[in-house]
């Protein structure tokens, strides 16, 4: 599986749509098995969309994202869990073991006591994976 | 400033003050966490003070500024106050809302840097406001003043909730992309994907692949499957530009798949269902490519169920200030400037040309002039050739004499391009004798015309 985290300051980048830097973490049975940067600076949020599909990538874990660059991304066949915060390998490491739904990777605002915001969006056409 | 007193965090004077105002405002430290948070702050971001509370300011505010150009960052390093910077944020529910922001630095009671406060505008409201005041109409991002493109917007508008075929027809850069953005962005596919493909940009075999997409072995090299454009359009918007470009073979394919719903990926064994909406365009004369049998009769009567014709900017010049206004107003946001406008000579010169190149042109005019103007007005100096008609000075050598200078310049080519380059007429606009013209033109080394306004073949 390929999974793809949005980086800003070591955490996640805060707002998908103008994120500048991105790691494509390759897993296998919730290991990493491969590690490499990404760049998407410059480009606008459905460019940068464009340019996972291009990777393959088959989820995005990110922050903040517009209604617009998320039906993309499902369109895309990317799955989204987005308006997560928190540092990179503690969220990494969370989703590797299943963990991300916690509410200490919600953004502010966006835990379920706050009526939680639009964390996730599954990619179309692709079969439900288990969270490797 | 203490942040642990209060509610909010603000001092009790100035707490009440902080709380009955309309804008957003917040503090944070030295490490960018949230110290206080007002009840605007509350409303705007939909987080609870209590949950912004410690947290870092840029996950809590979400704003297209964080990343790259967080001005709370610019003030505390230049210890000097950010006014009104535009951009936006993104709420709870992906909406993005346009905000100004701005900032200053937080001192204690001995003058020492403790951190920066941020206030922060709604401005959804005001854009709404603005753009009623204006007496502009528009759709999408698509802007006029003009009644050539009123017709255009009511029976755009009206085709927006139903999936009929459209046909856009219109010069190049005359915004047709966007027209097809805007009946998508209306309508109830409004949230699904709107995809774009440019018919001529791509040779006919990939443009095949292309829209339909393939299946893992259907050639050499296709090691996965690929999904087509109409797949990844889904329930929402295919748009086929430059639509006259395309094969006859593709045509066929095309006009398949417009009558009955389906088409086969390259190597498929089974059709699948194409459910999104249609949206062709060309700047072709379609009806005259079918009399010469370039283009299939079935499919252009298919395509054009409903036409829309967008009229070159030559046709709606009531519509350059407007447009120039928006692009100064995008291009400030972009590139961080704050350009005000247009010298009236710069406008002159934007009046006088034709545009070939219609709105697109008419951008990049604006946008190249922002790259070279340092000043806050764009002057003609800024423009290219093409429009001023002679080579600009260097921008960086204005002093007196260059800015006398393009002044004459500007206002005799004025005068010239006003009495269709009669030379005595025009001295006559100037108030100067025709030999003080002559004199000036030979100093100012201007290209003129072989006519002179009196004889098509006259020479000077």
């Amino acid at each position: 599986m390929k999974t793809v985290l949005t980086i800003w300051n070591a955490r996640i980048a805060p707002v998908f749509d103008v994120a500048g830097q991105a790691l494509i973490v390759v897993s296998e049975n919730g290991a990493a098995l491969f590690e490499e940067s990404l760049e998407l600076n410059g480009v606008s949020a459905m460019a940068k969309i464009a340019r996972l599909a291009e990777v393959q990538a088959d989820v995005l874990i990110c922050g903040a994202i517009s209604r617009q660059a998320l039906s993309a991304a499902n369109a895309s066949g990317i799955e989204v869990h987005s308006f997560i915060s928190g540092d990179i390998r503690e969220v990494l490491q969370a989703w590797l073991e299943g963990r991300l739904g916690e509410i200490a990777f919600a953004m502010p605002g966006c835990g379920p006591k706050q009526g939680g915001c639009r964390r996730r969006g599954r990619g179309r056409g692709k079969t439900e994976k288990a969270v490797s | 400033m203490n942040a642990e007193n209060n509610d909010g965090g603000f001092f009790a004077p100035t707490k009440a003050i902080l709380e009955s105002i309309s804008d957003g405002v917040f503090t944070v430290d030295l490490n960018w966490r949230i110290t206080s948070f007002n009840r605007a702050a509350e409303e705007i971001t939909g987080i609870p003070r209590n949950v912004a509370s410690g947290r870092l300011c840029s996950e809590v505010f979400k704003s297209s500024m964080c990343e790259a150009d967080c001005a709370l960052k610019r003030t505390l390093k230049n210890r000097k106050p950010v006014i009104n910077k535009s951009g936006y944020i993104i709420d709870a529910e992906g909406s993005r809302i346009p905000v100004s922001v701005s900032t200053a630095v937080l001192r204690d009671e001995n003058g020492k840097v403790i951190g920066g406060a941020e206030t922060f505008r709604d401005l959804s409201e005001i854009a709404a406001l603005r753009k009623e005041l204006d007496g502009r109409f528009g759709l999408g991002d698509l802007i006029s003043h003009s009644r050539a493109m009123q017709p255009i917007f009511d029976t755009a508008a009206s085709l927006a909730a139903s999936s009929i075929t459209v046909l856009i027809h219109g010069e190049t850069g005359t915004g047709k992309e966007l027209l097809a953005r805007a009946i998508h962005g209306i309508g109830e596919r409004a949230q699904k994907p709107f995809v774009a493909v440019n018919c001529g940009a791509l040779p006919d075999t990939l443009l095949e692949s292309e829209l339909f997409g393939y299946k893992k072995g259907a050639f050499t090299g296709a090691v996965r499957d690929k999904q087509g454009r109409f797949a990844l359009a889904g329930d929402g918007t295919l748009f086929l530009d430059e639509i006259g470009e395309i094969s006859p073979a593709l045509q066929v394919r095309l006009l398949r798949v417009l009558q009955e719903r389906t088409y086969e990926p390259l190597g498929a064994t089974k059709p699948e269902t194409a459910n999104a909406r249609i949206i062709v365009a060309t700047n072709r004369d379609l009806a005259a490519m079918v009399k010469n049998g370039e283009f299939r009769q079935d499919l252009y009567y298919r395509i054009n169920v409903i036409s829309l014709e967008l009229p070159p900017l030559r046709k709606r010049m009531e519509d350059i200030p407007l447009l120039v206004e928006h692009f100064v107003e995008r291009f400030n946001r972009l590139q961080n400037k704050n350009v005000t406008g247009f010298t009236p000579g710069a406008y002159s010169m934007l009046m006088a040309h034709k545009w070939p190149g219609n709105v697109r042109e008419l951008e990049n005019v604006v946008e190249r002039a922002f790259v070279l103007c340092t000043a806050k007005w764009i002057s003609p100096e800024h423009l290219p050739v093409e429009l001023t008609g002679y080579r600009p000075l260097s921008v960086e050598s204005v002093n007196m004499e260059s800015t006398r200078r393009v002044a004459e310049e500007q206002s005799i080519l004025g005068a010239l391009k006003r009495n269709n380059f009669n030379r005595v007429a025009a001295a006559r606009e100037l108030g100067i004798h025709k030999t003080t013209l002559y004199r000036k033109l030979k100093e100012l080394d201007l290209p003129l015309p072989a006519h002179d306004g009196r004889s098509a073949h006259h020479g000077q």
